[in-house]
């Protein structure tokens, strides 16, 4: 691929006329919205993915107890409040994973590593992913991947990766590990003037000519395999240039004022993740972004709470200290979701609505418990995919779990066709 | 731009689907042996399976019966991995159908999951292609440290060893967006400080603390406090009993004290209800309970005081020790001394071993007379950075206090980064010697129980190597060049180019792209920094990427130029240094004579540490070490200090082995030990003082010697509190015998019918021989584990079991047991005489490690014949590790593209 930069500095400058503006409501006109016809409220999807799994004893709800009259088990007891707003999936499965430590790597992907003769590790696109191309539109960002600062997140549990996502060439994409920066990168403004910005703005793309022009030399002569390497360095600088383009058009709009402030430093475990749900209702509520994925902390959060078995000891539990270590885990991600779900329910948008009914949201892991990769733990809440909530469903056995989100794909109005290894829209779940 | 884009992949997209149809014939043609399940099964698969899974019935449209045993695709290996799951779950044959034997079953599955491992290794194996490779982590690091003689902190990078290979896979290492800026931010900080360093002239300076001015003008301070706390508490209360025994507060006093069960200290905090009763203000107390906090902690912290200052060097330096009172010493390199390697020199000293102490100088508490024991292991110090951090060196203080000396540790100091330096007794971070000072009050009722004692801190520096050195120099006869107009900034920006791309000229459009950056700020009004211009440099892709050309049929030999990099990349982690790059453009590289040459000269270089660390920590997975924390209570010794020790101990013997052409074999076993100090102190080896590793011959009946007998490896086996005979067996049978079990399967049912009982770890994990899911793999591994029970989780030897709950009478540790399907051993010597008498098997295993590694891709079929060559020169020498690695480097397949 030859880079022809004039081209591509030509589209990078005529942008800015083109574009539309940007939401009136989320710049402060809200009173002339609440006049305007109403106009849909945008979808939003967000993913939680905790890779260690769960205590399935306490965190499955009976299977005999189906419908809407179910028990919480005491894992999940923490969301009864919630109860009639979130359904518990069971017998979802990614018939193609096969790493019993890796709780997140294929989690959205629902791929087959060893799909690609020759290569050890193959992975292709996220659910969440395939929702930016089309709720990334309209926003600042395309998407948000954020990681717990756990130094531990690359070992077993989560699995390789950068993040819960993926793209489309099946490469990981990098998430922000630091509150703190995630902070900054949505709602802090550069204080330089407009003209100044702008020309940055040229010297960026000054820069992705430069390392673009070296990469086109470095390309020749290169072997397939090593040519498609370089592709994933193309690929990045394609990425930078879209978030230029896109930084071009948002050049004149003021970063909305933070709804929260800044956080402190060095949050960790329970602070870390209360801390992040709250960045995310905040980068939804302002329209920041409208696709977020959370790998989230887990050697840090048991350390929060005074727990001093390592992560994947817990994660081998049985009767004793782990599997209380484990059910205490449990229990306190069920509160944190349910903080977080209270957050959405509160966080009112311009038409009177609330950010939960404009939300899906799906909470799981690829691991159920110790090396168990069937029957993935799922979560779905939010209104904003037309699931039918307050339930507990056990589908037929070996669904795909890409079917789940398939349907919430669809519920947000992105009609792929299918998603990883997916059969169909799962019926059953849809109100 | 974008329809070219698309073009592309359809293209790649059918060469795909070509090389898919082509693939198993490739792999036949070039010899590799295909995964075959062997004929014995197909009886007990056509007695359990087909009957459902035939021809006629053919239940979840899966047929059992026309499975090929021998697997060529990708489609086959899925089919069979759906039988191999079933089973594995207890799913298949159904709980009412007719069970296979347990042996029959145990073995079916052992070896379907090998032959599972064999055809994703056959199908899934890159053939030899080494892929184009990003510098991971540390390469980057260094590289920016050979280029500008600056050390930067990296940690913002990702780590690179995710996906369980070397983090010189290249097919593993990414790139993002992010990571792309972020290489631009630290290239640009690394030019900052290059550009500043190289107009700073280097001036060595020193600054020397004596800790006693502070330290114990505090200690002091905070006595004269708490007396005058007491007294004012005292007054206070007399008043306030006073009033409390006037007749009209007879009966509200009565009330308050039996409420408060005659507690005088709850009954003050109640003086309100009392007629008359005096403030605590007017004693300067904000309220009752602030006094009564205070006062109460007189006990806690005042006998331990008066002790202390009443200790014999009190006057002229600092005891360091545990306790409320703890106490360290701290120095800071003034912040207006440049960022870079510093001394911090110590002069301190042991307690004697024979001191005895008067105990108790208060009147509170009464004299006793007492010996202190002398503890050898506290005889360490941290040297950490801020108040409470984890240390970042542990040294051992071999001088008397009648005789002290000085200990010289290295710093460093990044810009922006931290300057504090805090040292104080070992294992401060974890408490460890808050033990001792409990251990201490129990006996002498005070607690003060020092060892240490240090007269003086001083920091020197900055300490510049010659090669940062001359890094630097050159960098400031280019600023020079450019300030004197001698140079365009063009002319900077492609010296700078020239020598960033390790000898792969940059093109003359590139150059022109990096002048424009530059031209068009000056256009644009803004002021140019030429370092954020350098900055894309060290972010394009001719500086992160080892690029080979190459073509997809045939493979080339490499350059020289090429050749330099992939061989200092492989021994030094960093780039070739002038030396071996003037050699490569003189063409002379490819001489085997010269590269061998030059293959022992980078050995014997200090930066092979680099491939020391990276390579055995990963070879031997010590990342393992940091999974969890050690339980400090349980395994006193076993502090963080120690914890880097023993892992220093593994790469410091692996070292001298291959720095003294020393065989593979002694990893084994050995009668010698790598060990300094502490490690010495840990194993009971006497007369090994000091912070230095050297070899050290291991005393009569010693369990020590060899990979087994190393804490670290042992410690990597449990969870920091239990041993994991699991975990070690695996280990064991991973790196030491080259025979890794497959990996954990999903989906096992777990057991759990013998949790929370009281039982030995030995009794716990027997249960796995119940299933024949579990124990087609436990019965090789738990049997080595339990051969190693004698270690505790932190490497100690040991006789008994420590899980809680098990009597007494019932601890004694069984280490006997047999290797599946092979020997019987009655105990550890002879479970690692055992594996040390076969080992061609542990060679086989690091030599594909060392192709791993060196070459940075996986280890497939085809790489048989290199295999061989490298054992058959290794075994030659007794295998050496060095022959090893002459015998990789002077292979075609190191040398080729």
């Amino acid at each position: 691929m030859k880079s022809s930069a004039i081209p591509r500095r030509h589209f990078l400058r005529s942008t800015g006329t083109l574009i539309a503006l940007p939401a009136l409501e989320s710049i402060g006109f809200r009173r002339f919205a609440s006049a305007a016809p109403a106009i849909p409220r945008p979808k939003r999807m967000v993913f939680l993915g905790f890779g260690f799994g769960v205590t399935q004893e306490s965190w499955l709800p009976d299977a005999k107890q189906t419908g809407a009259a179910y028990t919480l088990p005491p894992g999940l007891a923490p969301l009864v409040r919630h109860q009639a707003d979130f359904t518990i999936v069971q017998g979802l499965t990614n018939k193609h994973s096969a790493d019993a430590h890796w709780g997140s790597t294929y989690w959205l992907t629902g791929a087959n590593r060893y799909a690609e003769p020759g290569q050890s590790m193959h992975n292709s696109i996220s659910a969440d992913q395939v929702a930016a191309r089309e709720l990334g539109k309209d926003t600042r960002f395309n998407s948000l991947q954020l990681n717990g600062g756990d130094p531990s997140l690359d070992g077993p549990g989560h699995g390789p990766g950068l993040s819960l996502a993926w793209d489309a060439g099946g490469k990981p994409v990098a998430g922000l590990n630091d509150p703190v920066v995630a902070f900054h990168r949505l709602f802090s403004d550069e204080t330089l003037p407009l003209a100044q910005r702008q020309a940055m703005l040229a010297k960026e793309s000054s820069v992705l000519d430069a390392v673009m022009e070296d990469a086109s030399q470095l390309q020749r002569g290169l072997s397939k395999r090593d040519t498609d390497k370089l592709d994933e360095y193309f690929q990045s600088i394609r990425e930078i240039e879209v978030r230029l383009s896109k930084e071009e058009k948002w050049l004149s709009v003021a970063k909305p004022k933070a709804p929260l402030s800044e956080p402190k430093p060095g949050l960790q475990g329970f602070e870390e993740v209360k801390l992040m749900y709250d960045l995310m209702v905040a980068a939804l509520q302002t329209d920041s972004t409208r696709v977020i994925t959370y790998r989230q902390p887990i050697s840090t959060l048991l350390t929060s709470l005074g727990i001093k078995v390592a992560a994947h000891d817990m994660s081998h539990y049985s009767p004793g200290e782990r599997m209380e270590a484990s059910q205490k885990r449990d229990v306190t991600q069920s509160e944190l979701l349910a903080h977080l779900i209270d957050k959405l329910k509160a966080t009112r948008e311009p038409d009177g609505t609330t950010l939960f009914d404009h939300t899906c949201l799906a909470y799981g892991s690829n691991l159920r418990s110790v090396h168990n990769l069937d029957n993935c733990p799922t979560l779905l809440t939010g209104r904003g995919a037309g699931i039918k909530l307050g339930q507990h469903l056990i589908t037929s056995k070996d669904t795909p779990l890409c079917n789940a989100w398939l349907t919430m794909l669809h519920g947000i109005g992105v009609n792929a066709e299918r998603h990883g290894d997916s059969t169909g829209v799962m019926k059953e779940i849809v109100a | 731009m974008t329809s070219h884009i698309v073009h592309r992949r359809v293209a790649f997209a059918s060469i795909t689907a070509v090389l898919l149809a082509l693939h198993a014939n490739l792999l036949f043609a070039a010899g590799i042996p295909p995964a075959v399940f062997a004929e014995k099964h197909r009886a007990v698969l056509k007695d359990h399976c087909v009957s459902c899974h035939g021809a006629k019935k053919q239940e979840g449209k899966f047929r059992v019966d026309d499975l090929p045993f021998t697997i060529t695709t990708i489609e086959v290996a899925e089919k069979w991995q759906k039988v191999l799951n079933a089973i594995n779950a207890g799913e298949m044959p159904p709980e009412d159908e007719k069970q296979p034997a347990k042996d029959a079953k145990a073995d079916l599955l052992e070896d379907l999951s090998q032959v599972m491992v064999v055809a994703r290794r056959t199908l899934n194996d890159s053939q030899g292609v080494i892929t184009m490779r990003r510098l991971n982590r540390r390469e980057y690091a260094n590289t920016i440290r050979d280029l500008l003689g600056v050390e930067i902190d990296v940690r913002s990078l990702p780590a690179d060893s995710g996906a369980g290979n070397f983090d010189t896979a290249g097919a593993s290492l990414f790139m993002s967006s992010d990571q792309f800026q972020l290489y631009r931010s630290l290239g640009a900080k690394a030019l900052s400080e290059a550009f500043h360093l190289a107009r700073t002239p280097v001036t060595v300076k020193t600054l020397r603390v004596e800790p006693e001015t502070s330290v114990n003008k505090g200690v002091e301070r905070e006595m004269e406090r708490q007396v005058s706390i007491r007294k004012r508490f005292g007054l206070w209360t007399r008043e306030l009993n006073a009033a409390a025994a006037l007749p009209e507060n007879a009966r509200v006093a009565a009330e308050i004290r039996q409420r408060t069960r005659d507690n005088p200290r709850k009954f003050y905090l109640e003086w309100e209800k009392l007629k008359d009763a005096p403030s605590p203000a007017g004693f300067g107390f904000p309220d009752a309970a602030d006094a009564v906090h205070h006062e109460g902690q007189w006990e806690l912290f005042v006998p331990e005081i008066a002790d202390y200052l009443a200790l014999p060097l009190v006057r002229s330096g600092v005891y360091l020790g545990g306790g409320p009172n703890k106490r360290s010493v701290a120095i800071s390199v003034p912040g207006d001394w440049p960022p870079g390697d510093y001394r911090l020199r110590i002069r301190l000293g042991c307690t004697e071993p024979e001191r005895v102490l008067l105990s108790s100088r208060t009147s509170e508490v009464p004299d006793t007379t007492v010996s202190i024991p002398f503890h050898a292991d506290r005889c360490f110090i941290d040297v950490a950075p801020g108040g409470s951090e984890p240390p970042l060196s542990t040294h051992h203080v071999t001088a008397k206090v009648t005789d002290p000396k000085e200990l010289v540790v290295p710093l460093h100091v990044e810009s922006g980064g931290n300057r504090y330096f805090r040292v104080s007794e070992r294992g401060s971070y974890e408490g460890r010697p808050n033990n001792y000072f409990e251990e201490a009050r129990v006996r002498n009722r005070v607690g003060s129980d020092p060892v240490l004692w240090v007269d003086w801190l001083e920091v020197e520096g900055p300490m510049v190597s010659a090669s940062d050195m001359a890094a630097r120099e050159e960098m400031r006869s280019w600023l020079e060049r450019l300030d004197k107009k001698e140079w365009t900034s063009l002319q900077f920006i492609q010296a700078f180019a020239v020598k960033a791309l390790r000898g792969r000229p940059p093109a003359p459009a590139f150059l022109e792209r990096l002048a424009t950056i530059h031209d068009e700020q000056l256009r644009n009004g803004m002021k140019p920094r030429l370092e954020d211009t350098l900055a894309v440099v060290l972010a394009s892709p001719s500086f992160l990427y080892l690029a080979e050309p190459g073509t997809d049929r045939k493979p080339r030999l490499l350059t020289d130029m090429e050749l330099a990099s992939r061989l200092s990349y492989f021994l030094w982690s960093a780039p070739p240094d002038g030396a071996l790059l003037s050699l490569a453009k003189q063409g002379a590289l490819i001489d085997p004579k010269a590269l061998e040459a030059q293959t022992s000269r980078l050995l014997a270089d200090e930066r092979a540490s680099d491939f020391v660390k990276a390579f055995a920590g990963q070879w031997l997975g010590l990342s393992r070490l940091d999974f969890f924390q050690f339980n400090i209570k349980m395994h006193r010794d076993f502090d963080l200090g120690m914890k880097e020790a023993a892992r220093q101990e593994v790469y410091e013997t692996f070292a001298h082995l291959l720095h003294h052409g020393g065989s593979l074999s002694r990893l084994l076993k050995s009668d010698t030990v790598v060990i300094n100090g502490i490690l010495a102190n840990y194993y009971d080896i006497p007369g090994v003082a000091g912070d230095a590793f050297r070899e050290v011959k291991l005393p009569p009946g010693s369990p020590r010697g060899g990979l087994l007998g190393m804490a670290g490896i042992l410690a990597m086996g449990g969870n920091g509190e239990h041993t994991s005979p699991v975990e070690r067996g695996a280990w064991v049978l991973r790196k030491l015998m080259h025979s890794p079990p497959p990996p954990a399967p999903p989906n096992v049912p777990m057991l759990t019918r013998l949790e929370g009982k009281p039982l030995t770890t030995r009794e716990l994990i027997a249960a796995h021989q119940e299933e024949p899911q579990c124990a087609q793999c436990h019965r090789k591994i738990d049997p080595i584990g339990f051969g190693l029970e004698n270690f505790s989780a932190a490497g100690k030897w040991r006789t008994e079991d420590d899980r809680p709950g098990v009597p007494a009478n019932h601890r004694t540790i069984d280490p006997s047991g047999a290797f599946f399907k092979g020997e019987t051993f009655r105990g550890y010597p002879e479970l690692r005489d055992q594996i040390a008498a076969k080992p061609e098997r542990f060679a086989r295993g690091f030599a594909e490690a060392l192709i791993e590694y060196g070459l940075g891709r996986s280890v497939g079929f085809q790489d048989e014949d290199l295999i061989d060559a490298m054992m058959s020169r290794a075994q030659a020498k007794d295998f050496a590790i060095r022959e090893f690695v002459h015998a990789l480097v002077s292979s075609k397949e190191f040398r080729s593209k």
